[in-house]
């Protein structure tokens, strides 16, 4: 019988991770192909975009302050500028949100809705173990879908006159990885407590929506500049890593908020009843 | 609970929100025995069975596995049981032969040529993807994931839905030699005959409360049988009146319904002193084995 060569290839430590990234290999090639496509897309604009720069300039001066710092400061034709405002400000933080969001979701919610949690926690695995598996899956999802942007935009972004430093841009797409896992990890948390997926992509993606605004408002609302520290999004690109590079306080941040939702995530899923 | 007992429930209550899950609960399942958990649906013997794998904790009370609570040690419980749940969701897009891989690397590895055994026994296609598998051979697969690492304790919900009648006698002979080999089963049910047919004692459990734990043969005796005679010519209503045990619950012109207790050789003994066209045994409902318990159907 076929499954006789099968059995002992896997083992019990790491089934659970195991398992979920290959679940998601056909949906990850789909996801990188997309962030590759958006890059190349982005990358190859950039001549015909400096060469119209001073139109440009003149029509980022006079939008509004907020719809600026939206879409990445108004040097929209420098290097780091356009990438900010092409690929930092929308296009890759919601690629990476998506998808980490949904797998966050799917995680324990997900599995506990479609009812195949019950028999995978009858085997002796603990709780703990499967919140860890899927969190590492989702890890290693998310930093696989950065380092893929990356290395396009390391690769591509000079031959079209796209120069910025190396360092520079592994600052700026290691806050993009950690942002989004934040929030992937957020719906984990909030999936692992309730158990309801709609719950848990609601929770992510509205307070990554109401974080990017308050970000977003607090450049250009005074009372509320002080509260843009509360903004994972302030972390992500306040402190403009394509012109400044690595600001260590940034990835700390962002990982401290992955770090406490995870805790929130193993605390909540160990006692909880499960649904039928 | 009593040394050896591999399960004991004591004074095990579980409620949610305002729907009755399970009341104070006690009963003990023996080392090699399989036990009936015969309840009608919605009664209570999920609710019980999932309190047993730490899926939920009880209310108050406690449920003990090995003599191992269900709570603080369910690792060590899990690595001993074998689950089949009645609602039975598997991974869609895995192949047979990936998901028993699956669960038997999560079990940290389990005896191959015992796993290719049961899938022959059972006449599982371990090649195709779950998701395009008919709900008979989903069963299989959960079958054959709840029996391969040979089990102390087979705990199956509701575990022949959806098998025809040739698998089922496949699945009462893997139970038998469970036993055989002196491990034990709890095996919950709604159907009576099939707890007859497998099990050493039972408990019934109707609204969350456990009503009687009864051996088979006490069950038996006690439970009621419909049998529907067919004569040629008149019913003779008379002669059935007197027996023991029995009672006409319908008489047509020609045909008598008869309730019977205990033995059927009256009923037949004094049947073949007429014509008799057609008889017809019907298999007791859950319905007439609380009518046994209670003397009334409805509302216990």
């Amino acid at each position: 019988m076929a499954s006789a060569t099968v059995l002992s290839h896997e083992r019990a430590l790491g089934a659970v991770w195991s398992k979920t990234l290959r679940d998601q290999r056909r949906t990850l090639l789909w996801w990188a192909a997309g962030i590759l496509l958006v890059v190349l897309m982005y990358a190859a604009f950039y001549p015909s975009v400096k060469s119209n720069a001073d139109q440009f300039t003149t029509y980022m001066k006079n939008l509004p302050k907020a719809v600026k710092d939206m879409v990445g400061g108004t040097n929209i034709a420098s290097p780091a500028g356009y990438l900010n405002s092409e690929i930092f400000s929308f296009m890759g933080p919601i690629l990476l949100l998506v998808y980490a969001i949904g797998a966050g979701a799917r995680a324990i919610a997900g599995e506990e809705e479609s009812g195949t949690l019950d028999l995978l926690l009858s085997t002796p695995v603990r709780r703990r173990t499967v919140v860890r598996d899927k969190f590492v899956a989702m890890l290693v999802g998310a930093f696989a879908l950065g380092a893929l942007a990356w290395l396009g935009t390391v690769a591509v972004a000079p031959a079209f006159g796209l120069h910025v430093a190396i360092a520079n841009l592994t600052a700026a797409f290691l806050n993009l990885f950690l942002v989004g896992l934040a929030f992937g990890t957020i719906a984990l948390a909030a999936g692992a407590a309730t158990g309801s997926k709609t719950l848990a992509i609601g929770v992510a993606a509205g307070s990554a929506l109401v974080t990017f605004l308050l970000k977003t408002f607090a450049a250009a609302v005074s009372w509320l500049e002080p509260y843009r520290i509360l903004s994972p999004f302030y972390y992500y690109t306040g402190h403009d890593p394509l012109r400044n590079g690595f600001h260590a306080l940034d990835p700390i941040v962002l990982a401290g908020i992955s770090v406490v939702a995870i805790v929130i995530a193993l605390v909540t899923f160990e006692g909880r009843d499960l649904a039928t | 609970m009593a040394p050896g007992a591999v399960v004991a429930a004591r004074d095990l209550t579980k409620t949610y929100g305002r729907t009755r899950g399970v009341v104070e609960l006690d009963f003990e399942v023996e080392p090699g025995e399989v036990f009936g958990y015969l309840g009608p649906n919605g009664a209570g013997k999920t609710t019980t069975i999932r309190t047993m794998l730490d899926f939920i904790s009880p209310t108050s009370g406690q449920i003990e596995v090995f003599g191992l609570d269900s709570r603080s040690d369910s690792v060590e419980i899990h690595r001993r049981v074998g689950y089949l749940p009645g609602e039975l969701a598997l991974y869609e897009r895995m192949t047979g032969t990936e998901y028993l891989a699956h669960f038997a690397a999560l079990r940290g590895g389990v005896d191959e040529s015992f796993v290719a055994e049961l899938v022959e026994r059972l006449a599982l296609d371990t090649s195709v993807r779950i998701r395009s598998l008919s709900h008979g051979n989903r069963q299989k697969v959960g079958l054959v994931q709840a029996f391969m690492h040979r089990p102390e304790l087979l705990v199956l919900d509701e575990p022949t839905q959806g098998l025809d009648p040739l698998v089922q006698q496949t699945f009462y002979e893997m139970v038998s030699e469970v036993r055989g080999e002196g491990r034990s089963v709890f095996l919950s049910s709604h159907v009576m005959p099939e707890v007859e047919r497998l099990c050493d004692r039972a408990a019934i459990i109707r609204e969350g409360r456990l009503v009687a734990i009864e051996d088979i043969g006490d069950l038996k005796t006690r439970s009621v049988k419909t049998i529907d005679l067919h004569f040629q010519g008149p019913a003779p209503v008379e002669a059935f009146a007197t027996l023991p045990g029995v009672e006409i619950s319908e008489s047509t012109r020609d045909a008598i319904r008869l309730r019977v207790q205990g033995s059927v050789d009256p009923v037949i003994k004094t049947a073949a002193r007429y014509e008799v066209l057609d008889i017809e045994s019907h298999e007791p409902s859950l319905e007439d084995v609380f009518l046994a318990f209670y003397g009334k159907g409805e509302d216990v």
